[in-house]
């Protein structure tokens, strides 16, 4: 304040403290107030209706004549206007300081806000930088802006403290009326707070309008107030309105904004707002906040239902807006800032927090997050923490290791071979073959199409539609997936990271797994990544709290349902433990949840599940092609046990030999006892049904193979059992190492035999390579010739001469995309053709080549290597012309006409029921998304009720 | 159960007791060791022939279904237009001269007279240039045909096409001479549209060789093909049978005794030299020819083996092997002004033969020679005459390495012969040899026996989606 500073005006300082049920932060309210290092001038209490007492501390601190006591139904801008109308006029530049009773300010607040004022004449609203009542140190305003959608955004983090980093006198776009300097003549000039808008928002519009008659709006971050954001945490019943504060606050953001723009700018407002509601509705209900998406629903439509309201809060506020809106543009958010909020959002959902929004909530109520613990200690930046993680850490040692092994596979043309066929297209051939009721390819069939085909389609419709990389991700990466998912999923049953570690990378490496990539077999590979998440699930519904119990069962439901589809021998696997575990462990809602969650799968999966429960053998099977020279027909006995199930890819079998022992060593401690009991318990089930499995004959789809069934599901089963059971009195090997001696040597000892499994397999796995039956790159069998011309629809009867016998398929012009050939032929056709390729191969003349035509086949195909024998037995038949034949490939045409046989009408009710099965899809996801935990942690009001009507304060 | 679960090792005991019970199902619920016997082809009844006899002009030609047959089943004779009979009764020899000037006989057998229809025809000259005995078996169309026998400079030899389908057929002639393949200026390709025929003077093609292969094979479609050799200078005539397709191991049958240059001839089509070994299979045994064991053979080539010394004039058949595919034929002449007659690589008759046109009595001759190179061979023969009835089967067992000569008896007219092996024979081959007294030297015609088509192999067939799997 120095001599050459221009003359000030002489300042007036009317405060009003507006209050409603707020005795709990009243005295300290009025207490700051009479503190101030620059005194008011004037100071008028107002108490809208309290029951609490506030009157009493009103009157008590200022005197019965400065208190003015309004109904309970007032608002805040009404009960400020009453205090104005009453009041005369007083001296000089008049100022209005504005308080909440929950916002107290700093002593020095009106001193620096009336600083600030002297510094800038046109500044006509000032407010101070709002912190936390509670925790002090918690910043929650420094200025709010507010996007064209209406978010409320005030620039900072969640629960960000103060330290300075926003200090200064800058231009906002508003304030918040707790603690809001205002000049007195302004808000004459602009009408006061609109009482349309009683709770919420008013502060906005009311510094839209004074910014629209050219003033300036300011935040004084020297000037500090505390707040205890009372009306908007639910600390007190709002009695201004009966809606719902939420849905108030959406509907006033969005009629301010709208109220407030000028007319361009407000037609592409009204678009965004629209898809945007739209949007985030349909977020809403997704993440299973159906409250939240009706509040966001109904608040548009009252916005929108009211055009007439809306005309006139426009004409009233049409003075200056044109010209002021290039000020104002600069302080509205940027556009990119909804893209980020979404970001922010997926992001916190994926982290288990729920929708929350990070921008413009009012801060504290953000719930604390909960510790990880282990997982956050040190905070070193992203890439340290990252890193330091033994979950990422496993990850990216098993997807080097995985790399390695695959090099043969990985970046090849078209990955094929064992039970896969060659993937070729991409995501809308799988669709197709979903939806189509009617399957043309092979010979036709009506049969419905195996679902895993929907759960590839979904992959790889998000895999940019290219089916090749999601079967690659889901069969090639099936270790480091189940590595991670095994480790993510024992978080909560099993302590000690390195245990886990363990535990997951013996679990990821396990002759299942490289046995199922050699021999692409792609069910498998999907229950291995899923299995730890179902015992985990399960865990959760055995033991959770009721709610997140059952939404665990829905969980479990819906990932069942997935691993049915590729493999349903999981379904009758879990099926029984699940049963055992509700008979074991009988508590309130266990039965009903361990119903849900294996009703579900049965409901989703009908009438696929329907038709192959038909012939049971099939169960056994899962997804792609039974074939007998991928499974081993006499299984040694102590393979069974040494969880190797045989067939290509496997490693030795002395390899699991040290996962084995140190289960059985588990077996000797005393802790856990219960839990030993029966994850043994579960590994000798999986044992046993792997060895009826494996000792099953099952006939393929088509009945042209008869092999056993390969056990590595049941397997998997088994080896978890013993992993939870090894891995859960691992932390005895601690205290032994502690203990010194004998006891440490024997320690170092089961650790390094453990420790063997993961670190041989991995090795065998590498140093042999993962080349199996699966090949990276496979030729494509339908040559192009026939492809070109089979464009009407023409089919193509591929024959491959093998030592067996002969062997044919029916093509339709393109190699079977995944899970066509797992849809079998009617038998009728099928014999037929048979018999046909059967007397066309032989040469014994005849009207085998009339059959093919009637079936629509037109082209003969003699697949590699070609069989010279066979193919002069093509040359030979007077019906077929040949079209090309090398040592690679023959090709012959029938000389006759093809009959194209009509696709008869489909179902009707097939259409209806994908479309039945997509909502109960939808349903049970929705069910099973984790809430929000804010729902769970929001406190709850701490007051009772009253028997309320009316308005507080905020 | 609690107290033994906390028992430290009642639980450990349990757990290893449960775990041997396990190895125990297991181990006892294991599968045999049967190795699974993939199921054998089926035979079933061929149900449509097609042959093409090539010049039946003034040829007496035979037709034939063997016995057996069940159900309805024509077959149709025609020449041209006009078609000469329709046969239906299966076991009945239709055995007539053509007219001369006939275009090519096309047979065409459906039903019970398809299985196994054979045709011949045979023509016999007592002077002029194309004196002596000229047999052919009637092929049907297929894509490729091996033919071995002299070459362009040693006689005349014509090529006769004939494209008996419905599609047309493009049809290329390679040539292997002595000196390697010939690439002629005429360039050997031929469309033939249905039903077309056409001559081809293998001279035109290449005009040098003594000794040559002619592989026969289409682009697209299928053709018969067969070749009729006149000697220069009046020695002999005859057609060459058709070679059976290039092998390892190629057994070349019915190599007639008496005297009269034996030449083998083995062409390499493989793209490397070869040595090839020979051995001579007779009816005293079997041995490998003194100093001439082994024939080298240049790639693309066809060489000559002077074999008239090696097999002593007894009735033979020979088998030759070699590390890359060859084609075998033989030339077999009677004395020095007689006839001439060829043999070639043949393949087992394993589901029996029938040879249709065969005629004995006064100064003819016929006799089977049947070979089993590998084990003992049993086959009962039939003669089929065309008046009378059918004769009694006998049984002729070949003793494992030798060949067997067998006379076939007198018959009044021609007739037919049905070979069947019985079952635990080994691989039959053979050839059946016509000769004929005529004055200034005896006439001669071997035909190698070709496997039946009374049954069709028809292989397990099943369906797979593995198909389109590597």
């Amino acid at each position: 304040m120095s001599i050459t500073d221009p003359p000030r005006p002489h300042h007036t300082v009317t405060a009003i403290v507006v209050s409603h049920d707020g005795s709990r932060w009243l005295g300290e309210t009025l207490e700051a107030l009479l503190r101030q290092t620059r005194p008011v001038d004037r100071v008028v209490g107002v108490d809208n209706g309290s029951r609490d007492g506030s009157t009493a501390l009103l009157t008590g601190a200022l005197g019965p004549k400065a208190v003015l006591t309004l109904p309970r139904s007032t608002g805040f801008g009404e009960a400020v206007t009453e205090v104005l109308d009453r009041l005369g006029p007083g001296g000089g530049q008049e100022w209005i300081w504005l308080l909440h009773d929950d916002c107290a300010p700093d002593a020095r607040a009106l001193q620096a806000l009336l600083r600030a004022a002297d510094q800038d004449p046109r500044a006509a609203v000032l407010g101070p930088k709002l912190r936390d009542w509670l925790d002090r140190r918690l910043l929650l305003e420094v200025g709010v802006t507010v996007d064209r959608t209406g978010r409320r955004d005030t620039g900072l983090e969640a629960r960000e403290f103060d330290q300075g980093q926003y200090d200064g006198v800058r231009d906002v776009l508003s304030v918040s009326t707790a603690g809001m300097l205002i000049r007195r003549d302004v808000w004459d000039e602009v009408g006061g707070l609109d009482p349309a808008l009683p709770l919420f928002r008013d502060d906005l519009d009311l510094c839209w309008r004074v910014r629209s008659a050219g003033y300036r709006v300011l935040n004084v971050t020297q000037a500090v107030a505390w707040h205890a954001e009372a009306a908007y945490r639910r600390r007190r019943r709002i009695t201004a309105s009966g809606d719902h504060p939420r849905r108030l606050d959406r509907r006033n953001a969005m009629f301010v904004v709208m109220a407030n723009l000028p007319f361009r700018p407000l037609l592409r407002a009204l678009v965004r707002n629209l898809f945007g509601s739209l949007f985030r509705t349909v977020l809403f209900l997704a993440a299973k906040q159906p409250a939240n998406a009706l509040d966001e629903f109904l608040a548009f439509g009252s916005v929108f239902g009211h055009p007439v309201r809306m005309l006139r809060a426009r004409r009233a506020r049409a003075l200056g807006r044109e010209q002021s809106y290039g000020t104002i543009r600069r302080l509205l958010s940027p556009p990119g800032a909804g893209w980020r909020r979404l970001a922010d959002r997926t992001q916190s959902y994926l982290s288990g927090a729920g929708f929350v929004e990070s921008a413009g909530r009012h801060h504290a109520v953000t719930a604390a997050q909960q510790e990880d613990g282990e997982e956050l200690l040190t905070d070193a930046g992203v890439t340290q923490r990252v890193f330091s993680n033994p979950g990422v850490l496993l990850f990216l040692a098993l997807a080097l290791v995985t790399l390695a092994a695959e090099r043969s596979l990985i970046g090849g043309a078209r990955l094929g071979g064992g039970a896969l066929v060659p993937v070729i297209g991409g995501a809308s051939d799988l669709w197709d073959l979903y939806r189509e009721d009617y399957h043309q390819a092979g010979l036709g069939s009506d049969a419905w199409a195996p679902p895993y085909v929907a759960v590839l389609a979904v992959l790889s419709s998000l895999l940019f539609g290219k089916t090749w990389l999601a079967v690659s991700l889901l069969l090639l990466g099936s270790v480091p997936l189940a590595g991670l998912s095994a480790y993510v999923a024992t978080r909560s049953m099993i302590p000690g990271r390195w245990t886990r570690v363990w535990l997951a990378s013996s679990y990821a490496l396990l002759p299942v797994a490289t046995g199922a990539i050699a021999a692409g077999r792609l069910g498998t590979a999907v229950v291995l990544v899923l299995l730890p998440v179902y015992a985990a699930l399960a865990t959760r519904v055995l033991a959770g709290e009721r709610r997140r119990a059952r939404r665990a069962a829905w969980g479990l439901g819906l990932l069942l349902t997935v691993g049915t589809a590729f493999a349903p021998l999981v379904y009758p696997l879990a099926a029984v433990l699940g049963a055992l575990a509700a008979l074991a462990f009988p508590r309130r809602g266990v039965a009903v949840s361990m119903a849900v969650a294996f009703a579900v799968p049965v409901v989703l999966l009908f009438p696929w599940l329907l038709q192959t429960a038909a012939d049971p053998g099939r169960l056994l099977l899962e997804a792609g092609l039974h074939q007998s020279s991928l499974v081993e027909a006499r299984l040694p006995a102590q393979a069974l046990l040494l969880l190797s199930p045989g067939g290509p890819g496997m490693p030795p079998l002395w390899v699991t030999g040290g996962l084995i022992t140190a289960c059985l060593a588990a077996l000797l401690m005393r802790r856990n006892r219960m839990v030993i009991a029966i994850g043994w318990g579960v590994a000798l089930f999986g044992v046993l049904v792997a060895i009826l499995v494996s000792r099953t004959q099952v006939t393929s789809a088509g009945g042209d193979v008869e092999a056993p069934a390969w056990p590595g599901v049941p397997l998997a089963f088994a080896a978890t059992g013993m992993l939870v059971v090894a891995a859960l009195t691992a932390d005895r090997i601690v205290e032994f190492r502690a203990a010194g001696g004998l006891r440490r040597a024997a320690a170092l000892g089961v650790v390094l035999v453990a420790f063997s499994t993961p670190l041989l397999a991995a090795g065998m796995w590498v140093a042999r390579g993962a080349d199996g039956p699966l090949r990276g790159t496979v030729r494509d069998v339908v040559p192009a010739l026939v492809a070109v011309n089979s464009a009407g629809g023409e089919r193509a009867l591929m024959l491959h001469g093998t030592e067996e016998g002969l062997r044919y398929t029916v093509l339709r012009g393109r190699t079977p995309v995944v899970g066509e050939a797992d849809i079998p032929a009617p038998d009728g056709p099928r014999e037929r053709v048979r018999l046909a390729a059967a007397g066309l191969v032989s040469g014994r003349g005849g009207d085998d080549a009339r059959v093919l035509a009637a079936h629509g086949i037109r082209f003969v195909v003699l697949t590699a290597p070609v069989d010279p024998r066979l193919s002069q037995a093509l040359d030979s038949q007077p019906a077929l012309a040949r079209m090309s034949l090398s040592r690679a490939v023959g090709v012959w045409r029938l000389t006759q006409q093809v009959a194209l046989p009509a696709a008869p009408p489909g179902d009707p009710w097939h259409g209806r029921w994908l479309w039945a099965q997509a909502v109960l899809v939808l349903v049970v996801a929705a069910l099973a998304a984790p809430g929000s935990r804010t729902d769970g942690a929001e406190p709850a009001p701490q007051e009772e009720p009253g028997p309320v009507r009316e308005l507080a304060a905020r | 159960m609690k107290s033994l679960i906390e028992n430290r090792f009642g639980l450990l005991a349990l757990v290893l007791v449960a775990l041997l019970a396990l190895y125990g199902v297991a181990f006892a619920g294991r599968p045999d060791a049967v190795a699974a016997r993939p199921p054998g082809p089926q035979k079933v009844p061929v149900a449509e022939v097609t042959t093409v006899c090539p010049a039946p002009g003034g040829t007496d030609v035979a037709v034939i279904t063997p016995p057996g047959g069940q159900g309805q089943g024509t077959a149709t004779l025609v020449t041209g237009d006009k078609t000469l009979a329709t046969l239906d009764t299966p076991g009945r020899l239709w055995h007539e001269g053509v007219p001369a000037g006939s275009p090519p006989l096309v047979t065409t057998a459906v039903g019970s007279m398809a299985a196994g229809v054979e045709a011949a025809q045979t023509r016999r000259e007592t002077s002029g240039g194309q004196r002596g005995l000229a047999g052919v078996r009637c092929t049907e169309p297929v894509a490729s045909t091996w033919l071995v026998g002299p070459g362009p400079a040693a006689a005349d030899v014509t090529l006769y096409l004939t494209n008996a389908d419905l599609a047309p057929a493009i049809t290329e002639i390679l040539v292997y001479s002595g000196e390697g393949p010939v690439v002629g200026d005429a360039g050997g390709v031929f469309t033939l549209k249905p039903g077309e025929s056409r001559t081809v003077k293998v001279a035109d093609l290449a005009p040098s060789p003594l000794v040559m292969a002619l592989h026969v094979r289409t682009i697209s479609g299928r053709v018969t093909a067969a070749a009729r050799a006149i000697m220069n200078g009046g020695r002999g005539v005859d057609w060459l049978p058709a070679a059976a397709p290039p092998a390892t191991r190629v057994v070349v049958p019915g190599i007639p005794g008496g005297g009269g240059e034996r030449r083998l001839l083995v062409a390499s089509v493989d793209e490397a030299d070869t040595l090839v070994e020979v051995r001579a299979l007779t009816p005293d045994g079997t041995y490998a020819l003194k100093g001439r064991e082994l024939v080298e053979v240049p790639a693309g080539s066809v060489a000559a083996l002077d074999l008239s010394a090696g097999v002593g004039g007894r009735p033979a058949a020979l088998v030759l092997t070699s590390d890359t595919p060859i084609v075998a034929g033989l030339v077999a002449r009677t004395g020095a002004k007689g006839d001439v007659a060829f043999t070639a690589g043949a393949v087992p008759i394993d589901l029996g033969s029938v040879v249709a046109g065969n005629r004995t009595g006064d100064k003819k001759g016929a006799r089977l020679l049947l070979t089993a190179p590998d084990a003992i061979g049993r086959v009962s023969v039939q003669v089929l005459p065309r008046e009378g009835e059918p004769r009694e089967p006998f049984q002729v067992d070949i003793s494992a390495g030798r060949t067997k000569q067998v006379k076939l008896p007198k018959v009044d007219g021609p007739f037919a012969v049905v070979l069947l092996p019985l079952p635990g024979s080994g691989p039959v081959y053979g050839g059946r040899v016509m000769d004929e007294r005529l004055k200034g030297g005896p006439a001669l015609t071997i035909q190698p026996l070709a496997p039946a088509r009374m049954w069709a192999l028809v292989p397990p067939v099943t369906e797979s989606a593995a198909v389109v799997l590597p």
